[in-house]
């Protein structure tokens, strides 16, 4: 909102008033600021929750304090379009640079040093390896691309200017614990910064698929989604370091995800069981049009994670029980990762002798209520504007009783498969996972 | 007793290597720029009150303009919903629209 405010400001000569709930409110006056905006907007906190409550509370939020000054808020709205302007709301200009980082820490010892990186939240938490200039070197030689090369300037949270260095990037490489070989696959998951953030529950998943996969010796087999493989867990969490020192995700400051997600521990890395794939399944970067010979990595963004619990009962197909468990789901996207075993009967015994042909049959079929489907705040803030629009099947929708059935996943393509697992139990996983676009690994070699 | 480290540690937040004439940093800072000038009072103004999409900003703005209503009466209040992604500056039509009609603009509520 704060760009919407200050655009309005700026280019418009119209004075604001930002309204933002006590979550939030933080980020629109300091974060937004410095690295957005650059303008001190006006905004008065609302009491969170805001929604969901009853006119009453809603009235007596009114009727009560702005969060930010303290004032009756109403009083706090018109002051914010009154009240003349102070000296530091009429700056222009550059800010004075801030003083660098130093490129080294002082000499210290490993535990003061382990200290530090936690207390600068240079960790998950697990203990790092400290990036000495000899393991940053070795970790160098992963790669052909010179150490101060700018891998990505707009890094920041909502892609505010942070630009990182492929020797920042080997330095976390090396506290995640990583080796050389991983580095191109480090850089490319680097590439996509900044990640999703969220107050909801937010995750990513990172997939991985082409020859690097076997290379580096992921897993994409038996417990591939377990914390049983170096390449996949230090990968994993290498996104983490990433998001949290180049990102600059900070709790309560850049980041307000109110639980946050267990799947952000290592943010579910993998790679596709390529190998296990039936005849006519493509691999997933296949799907997306590289060549199967690139190495490709894909990182996904969804909320939710069902587990089909058991194996496949003999009375209800698979692509069935998918299609039960998908209807929980937003709708607005599903990406299901299955065993091999899930695929070969998919396959071989249901017909479905592609992904697409699978995408295509669950889009016909995944039902939910109308009602339901609007309850959903992500889909309701998101495709209830392209209904008010005008645009179908959105706006249709708006009008259906709240029980009335619809198909959510209007478009196939949105619907995805991965293969992965080791063939011990025909079970399979529902995810509102989507992708964003593949991106090279071979670039970063 | 702890030893230090042989070895020189390199600092996570380091851009050194980053050329800042023509990169900037990381910690570097947005421009600042001004707010636009504030109306002496807001008697006889038109205001908007824009949704910006978040769930129960309607609601909330409900009671703004029912407030504005019942304590300014000489306000006018005109309430838009903003077509378009919630996370995106993507109404110039509005803000046109806002420029053309109105004098001041209240945006919520962020959530």
């Amino acid at each position: 909102m704060s760009h919407e405010s200050g655009e309005i400001e700026q280019k418009y000569g119209i004075p604001t008033v930002s309204l933002a709930g006590s979550n939030v409110v933080s980020f629109g006056i300091g974060p937004n600021l410095t690295y957005n905006t650059g303008m001190p907007l006006r905004y008065v906190g609302v009491p969170f929750p805001f929604s969901g409550q009853p006119r009453s509370v809603l009235r007596s939020y009114i009727e009560g304090k702005d969060t930010v000054s303290g004032k009756p808020m109403m009083a706090a709205i018109v002051d914010g379009l009154t009240k003349p302007l102070t000296a530091e709301e009429r700056m222009s200009g550059n800010p004075p640079e801030s003083t660098p980082e130093p490129r080294l820490l002082p000499p210290d010892t490993e535990d003061h040093l382990q200290l530090l990186f936690k207390e600068r939240c240079w960790t998950d938490y697990n203990p790092v390896i400290i990036p000495t200039e000899e393991r940053v070197a070795a970790m160098l030689k992963g790669t052909g691309h010179k150490p101060d090369e700018i891998v990505k300037s707009a890094a920041g949270t909502f892609g505010t200017r942070r630009p990182f260095t492929v020797e920042k990037v080997a330095t976390i490489a090396v506290m995640a614990g990583a080796k050389p070989a991983y580095l191109p696959v480090i850089l490319a998951l680097a590439n996509e910064v900044p990640y999703q953030d969220s107050t909801t529950s937010i995750a990513e998943m990172v997939v991985v698929n082409g020859p690097i996969r076997k290379e580096i010796d992921m897993n994409s087999g038996l417990g591939a989604l377990g914390p049983n493989n170096d390449a996949n867990s230090v990968i994993g969490r290498s996104m983490t370091l990433i998001h949290k020192i180049i990102q600059g995700y900070d709790e309560g400051v850049t980041g307000f995800a109110s639980l946050s997600n267990p799947l952000r521990y290592d943010n579910l890395c993998f790679a596709e069981n390529e190998e296990a794939l039936p005849e006519g399944w493509q691999p997933f970067h296949v799907q997306m049009g590289h060549k199967p010979t690139d190495s490709v990595l894909t990182i996904f963004t969804g909320w939710n994670f069902i587990n089909s619990t058991g194996w496949v009962e003999q009375h209800y197909a698979p692509q069935n029980l998918m299609r039960d468990y998908m209807s929980s789901l937003s709708g607005m996207g599903a990406t299901l990762l299955m065993d091999p075993s899930v695929a070969e009967l998919l396959n071989n015994v249901q017909g479905f002798t592609t992904k697409e042909k699978l995408a295509e049959w669950l889009s016909q079929n995944v039902e939910k209520i109308a009602q339901s489907y609007w309850g959903n705040a992500i889909v309701s803030s998101m495709l209830g504007p392209l209904g008010e629009q005008g645009l179908e099947p959105y706006a249709s929708w708006k009008k259906l009783p709240g029980d009335a059935v619809i198909k959510p996943f209007t478009n196939p393509k949105g619907i995805h498969a991965v293969v992965v697992g080791g063939k011990t139990a025909s079970v399979w996983f529902a995810t509102d996972f989507m992708p964003g676009r593949g991106v090279s690994i071979d670039a970063w070699r | 007793m702890a030893t230090l480290l042989h070895s020189a540690v390199l600092n996570p937040e380091a851009y050194r290597t980053v050329r800042a004439a023509d990169e900037g940093a990381p910690g570097k800072t947005q421009s600042f720029r001004s707010l636009a000038p504030r109306l002496e009072s807001l008697h006889g103004k038109t205001i908007y009150l824009v949704d910006t999409g978040f769930g129960g900003s309607g609601r909330f703005l409900d009671q703004v303009q029912a407030w504005f209503a019942e304590h300014m009466p000489s306000v006018t209040t005109v309430r838009r919903r903003k077509t378009g992604n919630i996370f995106r500056d993507d109404a110039r039509e509005l803000w046109n629209e806002i420029k053309e009609r109105g004098q001041a603009a209240i945006l919520g509520v962020a959530g």
